[in-house]
């Protein structure tokens, strides 16, 4: 058999093999990771914009309300963080109660930190996650489609289809799901991901509604319960490629520690500072099965960055309430981002966290977590 | 993971970096990532008929977007020069702690003399962990198309290798019998 002639390689050839592979440079993986986390948004963006073959629809659909939200999620997590925090503006809905006061960010963090450190590890084949996930819907797919549609028809406009760009929506609209995943701790399992959309759609305000429903109350988002169970390992964290779901128990416990480990891994990327790496870090640990030792550390790691504004009292999407935290970087479109989170200082836990946009009535993406834990069957709940 | 944004996303993170690494080594840094954009873009386009595994149908996707670019004549000394472009002192260093029996830029010299296609079949090989079969579908051939080209790159390249070496030792061997005379008739 000729494959199996070539199986069996001599001793000669496998030195060439050596010598050829060492030609490879060892800067490669770290430019590419680093072009990774540059363009992700961009290239998601552009992508989501573009209209997608299918077998069997000519112009399917695109652009739902979660996927430009999204590609601004990810936009978060390469802004550069720019001036102060802005408490006064862009109050975040979850956050818009009236009894709200200034407290000092750092003591709340510190405050969960010793939560943290007191309650127990637990350990499962599954870590489950339950979280309520808001986006901000920022086009009408239908409408867009019908003008694609009206474009293709006209052989002369056919140039003009792949440029064409879905017109925002002039209200705050919002697509609501449940999302649960059950993510594998051995490499090799199946993980699941169950996506639960909401029947109506929820509105910034009044007014939003009125003008959906002026608007003619067009549809938005197209609902159906998806689940998908595959043996991919998901990317726990977008930011540390390194961290999977056998290794991310085993950072370091102590704050000196974890912040020489949260440094090594940011490395020397100069694109994002890393503030804005943390806050996006800390947000991804929070939600992954940490240690205690871990999330107590993590808390004052954060607590020592500045330019971080707190207010307590405020009620999350669930209605519990926690202390938010808030932190303001420059986004890639010109506007400034305010990125908050809401935790639980009693507990420990972090509840929501949101991306907005500066001087938006309403975030980009709101998402509350539910509930967290081990669990050892596809499917159970903790 | 039904929806296609869900989809695209998870396929874009894991395979960004592989794709990168393919257009890095044979394309300038601000050609290379556009390149890529380009892969992704053309990936999410037929998303729905993406064949399994993805990975080498995105690098035979990049491939294609990069053969565009420039004659095969070009891009062969591209992929040298890139190599050369993108070495660190790291690089150096390791090359030299393994022991190779010929320097670094000798290696290179030696590459330099392959096809195109020879040094890509290694590449896939060896840099990228294709087996096989699939490095045969970014190439475009049959895998004992693809076989073949693997077992004569090897060949030709150990070839280059020993007469880099030999061409080295004679020319270290000449230049100290140089010293040897410089010395005498000093």
């Amino acid at each position: 058999m000729v494959s199996e002639r070539f199986r069996r390689i001599s001793q000669e050839e496998r030195m060439t093999d050596r010598t050829f592979a060492q030609l490879k440079p060892e800067g490669l993986d770290e430019l590419t990771e680093e072009a990774h986390r540059r363009r992700r948004a961009a290239d998601l963006a552009m992508a989501f914009q573009t209209p997608r073959k299918s077998p069997k629809v000519r112009f399917p659909l695109f652009i739902t309300g979660g996927v430009v939200v999204a590609g601004l999620a990810a936009a978060a997590v390469v802004i550069l963080p720019g001036g102060p925090a802005r408490p006064g503006t862009g109050t975040p809905p979850s956050a818009a109660r009236p009894a709200v006061t200034m407290l000092d960010a750092q003591a709340v963090l510190l405050a969960a930190a010793e939560s943290a450190g007191r309650t127990e590890a637990g350990t499962g084949r599954y870590w489950y996650t339950r979280e309520r996930v808001a986006s901000l819907i920022q086009v009408d797919q239908d409408e867009y489609a019908a003008r694609l549609k009206a474009l293709a028809a006209d052989a002369k406009q056919e140039e003009a289809v792949g440029k064409l760009k879905p017109s925002p929506l002039p209200y705050a609209a919002f697509s609501g799901s449940t999302d649960e995943s059950w993510r594998a701790r051995e490499r090799g399992d199946a993980s699941r991901n169950v996506r639960k959309p909401d029947a109506a759609l929820t509105f910034g305000s009044a007014q939003d509604e009125q003008k959906w429903r002026q608007a003619g109350s067009p549809r938005l988002v197209q609902g159906g319960e998806s689940t998908r169970d595959d043996r991919t390992e998901r990317v726990l964290s977008i930011d540390n490629p390194s961290l999977t779901m056998r290794n991310v128990d085993k950072l370091p416990t102590d704050e000196a520690g974890l912040k020489r480990r949260l440094r090594e891994l940011y490395g020397d990327r100069a694109a994002s500072g890393f503030s804005v790496y943390l806050w996006q870090t800390g947000v991804d640990l929070l939600g992954a099965p940490i240690t205690p030792g871990t999330r107590s550390a993590l808390f004052r790691v954060m607590a020592e960055e500045k330019g971080m504004t707190a207010k307590s009292q405020v009620k999350d999407e669930l209605g519990r309430t926690g202390a938010a935290l808030i932190t303001a970087g420059s986004g890639d479109r010109g506007k400034a981002v305010e990125y908050r989170i809401i935790v639980d200082p009693e507990s420990g836990d972090l509840l929501q966290y949101e991306v907005a946009e500066e001087g938006a009535s309403a975030p980009l993406l709101r998402i509350a977590l539910e509930e967290t834990g081990w669990v050892n069957e596809l499917g159970k709940r903790p | 993971m039904n929806d296609p944004e869900e989809r695209f996303t998870d396929l874009y993170d894991r395979h960004y970096v592989a794709v990168l690494g393919f257009a890095l080594l044979r394309a300038d840094h601000s050609l290379s990532e556009d390149v890529c954009s380009e892969t992704f873009l053309v990936a999410w386009r037929r998303l729905a008929d993406l064949p399994e595994p993805e990975l080498p149908w995105l690098l035979g996707v990049a491939r294609n977007l990069l053969a565009k670019q420039r004659d095969s004549r070009v891009r062969r000394q591209a992929l040298v020069d890139r190599i050369t472009a993108l070495s660190t002192e790291r690089d150096h260093v390791a090359w030299d702690v393994a022991e190779h029996v010929v320097d670094r830029d000798t290696a290179l010299a030696a590459l330099a003399t392959l096809s195109e296609q020879d040094v890509e079949a290694m590449a896939l090989a060896t840099w990228h962990g294709l087996p096989p079969e699939q490095a045969a579908a970014v190439m475009g051939c049959s895998t004992r198309t693809y076989n073949v080209r693997l077992h004569r790159a090897r060949k030709r390249l150990g070839q280059a290798l020993r007469a880099e070496a030999s061409k080295s030792a004679g020319q270290r061997a000449r230049a100290g019998a140089a010293r040897q005379r410089f010395v005498e008739e000093a």
